[in-house]
């Protein structure tokens, strides 16, 4: 047996350390394969994918004539007045708004959960937490209620608003430690330099708290950017339609558009990976901030 | 620079009185220092002059400006905290230009003051470093530098050398004082550190429980303590107290305890009404203590169970019954432990506190 980092190797940790590899190459294998599935499918061509059912082995590692067609074909998709054009600018209309009115709100109340003290604060602070113990569709039908009774349904505010309210609970949790983190003795330090209590917050506060701010914004952008339940409900002419609900509508009861469908998925996938690749070095310290008094 | 007065002020939190009816005039120029063990109020009296908190009852006066329901940011006071709380995202210029941004100075202003508050404190090869990239001495100066640069009315200082290592701290506190000096801006220092009070204060304020109890230069609380709490706050090693009796009768006056009776020195008992017979506490600090090898006439007998040496002397610690005695003797004295010495507790700078109400005496 050879000794590897000083530790003996036996039978034993041999089998354990295989079966542990086994393990992760076989969950490895489960989280890649639709990825590379979709990857694989929205480059071969159509009249490949018509011949028949071929699975993800027959394409891989990539089809032997690659093509570009059905990202053409997403860019010139129509239905019933709705065109990937409309799709695109209400999904990041909404999934901007909804960006920014997550931060604009939840900024403020994790200050005040964090810095003030009144009557009723860990009451609130639990009923901001209690809607992430409900499936989310659970409150769809009652949401749709309401928002049918102020008008509010087939517009934009019909999802920016639930979609806002929807990421408060952990972004205030988020914000709350966040503020939390931050050492009392630099608010009173800037309120006695001379700044308001608002301008200790925004010029000291909020700029040591950026990681948090980018993780809440984070969190916002997958819940808009990604959702069908809610916008499914809620949007019903086509030209308002979000883009999950345009990929949705090439699964028709006949046919699936696999190639358009995956050129689609992988579309809506950029901006989620390249806000992920920015962000990337906050997450870590905006999730975990506050959890430490440092 | 501007007089501050503290009137009647009480703060309570929650129920329990962290501050009681504690009022102090502090003279234009003056540095005070609130002395007093952890929990005595000194750091919530300094942030109630500071706006930081809000007192339950009585008034603050800043200049002839009564500033009670006034914002810290209107009161021009500046602030150096415990932890020197400086602006991390901020660069050390950035840093001290905040107080002159929120005050509105043009940029030529700013720089020119930032540049020079800079130059007094020497950090001006600092500016463009962010408070990480420093020291704690050179955190502390920029904390400093903040406060200094607007020229404010009032200096309030919580503890801020008590997170610099003892060398730089003893340093800092003679350039802290002189720089106080040089620019006369009244300051209120608070810290529990005895030796920083003694160093930096025109007079100290020592507190216990929310309470004033004495305030006074710091020679006067030294030579002079008003009662048995201040004796013993002040002063390393803190004096030693012994219970007992005063007996005065024509044939002198002596102080009996429990162990042993020694005389009461006549400087101090012309102080004390003839005929009286009263139970006291008789308090004398190590260095008024004589400590010979062998007996003389008025000295008690003591068995020595541990001496630290400090340099060019020692403290000899001993005993005699269940009373402890600390005694300062020159380095080359011999204190073994486990051997007797003897004590010549009578001294004209003892002091006599009333058992009851530990007021002092004499």
């Amino acid at each position: 047996m050879t000794s590897i980092s000083g530790s003996q190797w036996t039978l034993g940790k041999v089998v354990q350390s295989v079966l542990k590899h086994a393990f992760l190459i076989i969950m490895a294998v489960i989280s890649i394969y639709p990825v590379l599935w979709v990857v694989s499918t929205a480059f071969t061509p159509g009249e490949t994918l018509a011949t028949g059912w071929h699975f993800v082995l027959d394409f891989l590692p990539f089809p032997n004539a690659p093509t570009i067609d059905h990202f053409t074909s997403v860019l010139h998709l129509q239905v019933t007045g709705g065109t990937f054009t409309d799709w695109l600018r209400n999904s990041l209309l909404i999934t901007v708004s909804t960006v920014v009115a997550s931060v604009a709100l939840t900024l403020p109340a994790g200050y005040a959960f964090s810095r003030r003290i009144f009557p009723g604060r860990a009451g609130l602070m639990f009923s901001f937490l209690l809607p992430t113990m409900f499936p989310g569709v659970v409150t769809i039908i009652p949401q749709f209620l309401i928002f049918s009774t102020l008008g509010l349904v087939n517009t934009y505010l019909g999802c920016i608003i639930p979609y806002t309210v929807g990421s408060f609970s952990l972004s205030i949790f988020i914000m709350k430690g966040a503020f939390d983190s931050v050492p009392r003795d630099l608010d009173e330090a800037a309120m006695i330099d001379g700044a308001s209590e608002l301008r200790a917050f925004w010029q000291i506060l909020v700029p040591l708290t950026l990681p948090s701010v980018a993780t809440v914004s984070l969190w916002a952008f997958m819940g808009s950017w990604l959702d069908f339940a809610l916008a499914h409900v809620m949007l019903q002419s086509n030209n308002l339609w979000t883009l999950p609900l345009a990929l949705y509508s090439l699964i028709t009861p006949t046919y699936t558009y696999y190639g358009t469908f995956s050129a689609m998925s992988l579309i809506m996938a950029v901006p989620v990976f390249v806000v992920f690749m920015i962000f990337q070095k906050y997450l870590v310290t905006g999730l975990t901030a506050g959890s430490v008094k440092g | 620079m501007a007089r501050v007065s503290i009137q009647n002020v009480t703060k309570v939190f929650k129920d329990s009185p962290a501050v009681k009816d504690f009022s102090l005039d502090i003279g234009e120029g003056e540095f005070l220092v609130l002395l007093g063990p952890s929990g005595c109020g000194k750091s919530t009296t300094l942030r109630m002059v500071a706006g930081l908190e809000k007192p339950t009852s009585g008034n603050i006066y800043i200049g002839d400006s009564l500033v009670n329901n006034v914002h810290p940011k209107d009161r021009d006071v500046a602030m150096v905290f415990q932890s020197y709380a400086l602006y991390p995202h901020m660069t050390v210029h950035d840093n001290l230009a905040f107080p002159l941004k929120m005050r509105k100075y043009s940029k030529e202003d700013i720089e020119k003051t930032v540049n020079r508050a800079a130059e007094i404190l020497e950090i001006s090869e600092l500016l463009n470093r962010r408070p990480r990239e420093l020291s704690g001495g050179q955190r502390q100066r920029v904390a400093l530098g903040r406060a200094i640069v607007r020229n404010p009315k009032v200096f309030l200082m919580d503890e801020p050398l008590s997170n610099l290592d003892a060398k730089l701290r003893v340093q800092t506190r003679i350039e802290l004082k002189n720089l106080q000096k040089k620019i006369g801006t009244t300051t209120i220092y608070v810290t529990h550190d005895q030796a920083e009070a003694m160093t930096l204060a025109d007079r100290v304020a020592i507190m216990k429980q929310g309470t004033l109890q004495q305030v006074a230069p710091p020679t006067d609380v030294y030579a002079h303590p008003a009662n048995k709490f201040v004796a013993g706050f002040i002063g390393s090693p803190a004096m030693n107290f012994i219970d007992g009796t005063i007996k005065t009768s024509d044939s002198g006056d002596v102080f009996q305890c429990e162990e042993f009776r020694f005389p009461i020195h006549p400087a101090i008992a012309r102080s004390i009404p003839h005929g009286l017979s009263k139970k006291a506490t008789y308090g004398i600090r190590a260095e008024d203590i004589i400590v010979d090898a062998s007996p003389r006439e008025g000295s008690v007998e003591i068995s020595v169970f541990g001496s630290e040496l400090m340099g060019s002397e020692q403290y000899v610690h001993g005993k005699n019954g269940g009373l402890t005695i600390v005694a300062r003797a020159p380095m080359d004295f011999h204190a073994a432990i486990g051997f007797s010495v003897w004590m010549n507790l009578t001294s004209a700078n003892a002091h006599l506190f009333d058992a009851e109400t530990e007021k002092a005496l004499v």
